[in-house]
This record gives structure tokens, C-alpha cells and sequence, in this order.
């Protein structure tokens, strides 16, 4: 039996482009990622949903324009785009053209379509240890460096969200997101840490407020 | 049949087209740790202790499932692959129940051999101790998953040698666990021919022999090359337990 896999809004872009043409599809968005792109617009944001847009527009609009921007009283901190094998894109690069090229320059993905935004209220260990447990859930377990890799990950996350965690558990977090993104046997292995490195990345302070704070001793009785 | 020619580590070596980088790396004498590896079965690539470094190229490859081009580069001792073993027979480690000392398979291990190639001196994250089954319903055999490392041996020996198919992989991610027809106790197997090639393969003390005390179980796993090739060889007397 004959059969197709695509996702959907490959099938939805194909009507379209029959009718009106490949040349009309190619004329919107950017020379190297031409045609639209579907998002799905989540979390901290005034306007939820799927949004169909230009490959190319600046992540401004899709925030400020089309999502209207965060709730009240709080700012835009980051988006996470590309799912849990994804990336954070922080406030600074809001003028970032949202395409493949600048998504990945930025070490992010364009992935599944996901965007979901943070505002100035979200925690991104919070954010990486919600998406390590997604593949910490989905690892199949074949290789070693994902189905433990992953696992001890996310335990050293939840180290640091429970303020035990010292300097050299987050130099090992780091190492070991290096080893299970390059030894990793399938492509949920080898993204699965990109969410930890991406805001290991742009939001490190964050991590590092976490940890245990360096006991400083005082000399007693002028001891020196 | 073409020939390839390529250097190992800066070593000039040749081999067929068909053999992977594993097999010429080792007629070479060129020691590349495995644990998923075994003579006479299919590779699977899923330890990932045999990754190896192509020059030109960011990514890593597994030396038992990738076959040599002309004029590659390869590395296979580097800092960087050295640090990633380490780290992988680490996890391994805190994966399991891993207590040499009290293990039928001590100092006939393959993953405590390994700790010792690599320079395991402490494990840095934590033991998982997991609370695994034994099964020891077997008249003869017992599996312990609390020490399995889940290399797949068994799985692969009982349906591609002994042709049983009695093993295979429950469940998913760190809950795998290795399961005997469809997740029944072994003992009530009708698949099972009670060969015990399951237990010669197994590279730690998850599969044993019934009887074996601390550091008692050796394990021969000559055999297996000696049955995949003893007809065209025509080795027709049984000497699989001599080579050992």
C-alpha cells in the first residue's frame, strides 16, 4: 500500500501552491527559506494559537504584533522555538529575522514549529528541566549517552532548582550536555540537551544563582 | 571486493570496503573499546564506546557500524574520545547496581575491564540504584537486570545464533529492562532451549550460571565465531572452549 508521511502543514501548503503556483509560494519570505511558516504561539503571551507568517519577519511582530506582546506588568525574556530539541532566543535578539539560517545562528531550530514565550516572571532552569523530562520520557533507551545522559541531566537540574548544587555539578552539567549532544545515536539524543546549553548560553546568571553559595571563613581571633 | 586504504592514528592500514573500521582497526592491532561488540553477531552501535574521530568532519562516528573510504583520517585515541568514554562507562556505572565485590562475574567482567581502561577512579553523578527483577525461575540460569547494561548481546545471540528468540526489550529510555517472551518468568519459556549462550555473551554478572559464587562465573564467548564459521572451516571438533 502506497503510503505518505508528511507533517500536516506540509499537505496544507501543497493545495496552495498548486493553485497559485511555486513562484508565488517562493515570492514570500527570505531567499533561502522561501514561503510561509506556521507557529504555534504559547505561554507567556496576550494572544495564543497557530499564526501563519512570512519566513523572514523579525520576532518583534510575532510577539508584539501578532501575540501582543506579554501580560501585563511584565517583560518579553526569551522564546523557545523548535520544541524540546530547541533553543531560547533571548530579549536582545527580538529583531532577529525569524528563518532557518538566523534561528540556527543563534543555536536554535526551527523544529516542530513551537514558540513559546517567557516573560520576566519564568525561571529558564525551570524551562530546561521541563524539556530535559520530555526527553528524558521519549528517550528509547538503545544507546548509553541518551538513555543515561538525559536521565542524569535532568537529576542535576533538579539539583540546582533545590539550591544543592555547586560549581563543579554545573561545570559537570555542562560536559555532559556536550557528550550526549555529540555521542547521542539518533537525532533525540544529539538535540535533546539543546535547551540546557542554549540557556546555559544567554542566561547563565541564572544557573549560577542557583548554586550553593561559596562558604567564606573569616579568620578567627585576627589569625592570619 | 574493493580494497580501502586509510590511516588509523597516523598508521597507514588497508582492508575491504565491506569490513567496518572496528574489524581493520583490530587486524591492525589498534584497540578501540567496545561493550555492545561481539564477534559473530550484528552491530547494533549502541554503547557508543567505539565512537572515532574523522578528520574533516565535526561529527563522531561508531567505528563497529561504519565502513572506511579511501584516504579517511581517522582518529581513535583522542582527549576529547577518551573523556567521552569515561564519561559513558560512568553513566553505565551509576546506571546499574554495579557491586564488584559481591558479584559472581568479578574480575571476568567486561564493564569493570572497561572502568579500568579508562581511568575510572570515582563516578561523579548519582548511583540510580534501581529496584530491578531478578528472575532466577530458570533450572539452570538467573538474570539479575539490576547489573544489565543492556548491550543487546543476549537479545541478538538468541535470535540470530540459537534462532529462539526468547529475549527482547521491555518498556522505554532508562526503564528498559530485558524481558523473556512477551515479560513471562524465564522459567516458564517455551521458546527457550535452555542453550545458555545468553549467559556466555552477557559482558557483566546479569546473566549466570545457577551455583556460581563472588568471582566465580568465567565467561567463554570464543565460541561464537567458532559456530558462525566451523562448517565452511570445516572445524568439525568441538574446540570453542580451548581458545578462551
Amino acid at each position: 500500500m502506497p503510503t505518505l508521511l508528511n507533517n500536516v502543514e506540509t499537505y496544507a501548503n501543497i493545495a496552495p501552491i498548486i493553485q497559485q503556483g511555486s513562484r508565488w509560494f517562493a515570492s514570500m519570505g527570505t531567499a533561502k527559506s522561501p514561503g510561509t511558516k506556521v507557529f504555534a504561539l504559547a505561554g507567556k503571551i496576550r494572544n495564543t494559537g497557530l499564526i501563519e507568517v512570512p519566513m523572514g519577519i523579525p520576532l518583534r511582530h510575532v510577539i508584539e504584533e501578532i501575540g501582543g506582546g506579554t501580560p501585563e506588568g511584565t517583560t518579553f525574556k526569551a522564546a523557545q522555538t523548535g520544541g524540546p530539541s530547541g533553543g531560547c532566543i533571548p530579549a536582545e535578539h527580538l529583531d532577529l529575522p525569524v528563518d532557518y539560517e538566523s534561528l540556527q545562528s543563534v543555536g536554535s531550530i526551527m523544529g516542530s514549529g513551537g514558540m513559546i514565550v517567557m516573560d520576566s516572571t519564568s525561571n529558564m532552569v525551570d524551562v530546561a528541566k521541563f524539556f530535559m523530562d520530555f526527553s528524558v520520557d521519549e528517550s528509547c533507551g538503545k544507546c548509553v549517552p541518551c538513555r543515561v545522559g538525559t536521565k542524569q541531566i535532568a537529576l542535576l537540574l533538579e539539583k540546582l532548582r533545590a539550591r544543592k548544587a555547586t560549581a563543579e555539578d554545573l561545570a559537570l552539567l555542562e560536559e555532559l550536555c556536550i557528550m550526549v549532544k555529540e555521542t547521542s545515536l539518533c537525532g533525540l539524543g544529539q538535540s535533546a540537551p539543546n535547551p540546557v546549553l542554549s540557556t546555559l548560553r544567554f542566561f547563565k546568571h541564572e544557573y549560577v544563582g542557583l548554586l550553593i553559595p561559596k562558604l567564606e571563613f573569616e579568620p578567627a581571633n585576627g589569625v592570619q | 571486493m574493493a580494497v580501502v586504504t586509510f590511516t588509523i592514528n597516523g598508521e597507514p592500514v588497508s582492508g575491504q570496503q565491506e569490513e567496518t573500521i572496528l574489524e581493520i582497526a583490530r587486524q591492525h592491532n589498534i584497540r578501540v573499546p567496545t561493550l555492545c561488540h561481539l564477534d559473530g553477531l550484528s552491530d547494533v552501535g549502541a554503547c557508543r564506546l567505539c565512537m572515532v574521530e574523522v578528520e574533516g568532519s565535526n561529527r563522531l562516528f561508531p567505528a563497529c557500524s561504519t565502513h572506511p573510504t579511501e584516504n579517511m583520517v581517522l582518529q581513535t585515541d583522542t582527549d576529547r574520545l577518551r573523556r567521552y568514554r569515561r564519561t559513558i562507562v560512568e553513566l553505565l556505572a551509576s546506571e546499574g547496581n554495579h557491586q564488584c565485590a559481591v558479584c559472581v562475574v568479578n574480575n571476568h567482567c567486561e564493564l569493570q575491564n572497561l572502568a579500568y581502561e579508562v581511568g575510572l577512579v570515582h563516578v561523579r553523578v548519582p548511583y540510580l540504584f534501581p529496584k530491578k527483577s531478578l528472575d532466577a525461575t530458570h533450572r539452570d540460569y538467573i538474570i539479575d537486570r539490576n547489573r544489565c547494561v543492556l548491550c543487546t548481546r543476549c537479545v541478538r545471540v538468541c535470535h540470530e545464533v540459537e534462532g529462539a528468540h526468547v529475549w527482547d526489550i521491555a518498556h522505554r529510555g532508562i526503564n528498559c529492562e530485558i524481558v523473556a517472551d512477551m515479560n513471562q518468568p524465564w522459567g516458564t519459556s517455551d521458546s527457550c532451549t535452555s542453550c545458555g549462550k545468553c549467559v556466555l555473551v552477557c559482558p557483566v554478572g546479569a546473566l549466570i550460571e545457577k551455583g556460581a559464587t563472588v568471582a566465580e562465573m568465567e565467561k567463554q564467548r570464543s565460541f561464537l565465531p567458532y559456530i558462525m564459521t566451523a562448517r565452511t572451516k570445516h572445524e568439525w571438533i568441538a574446540r570453542a572452549t580451548e581458545e578462551d
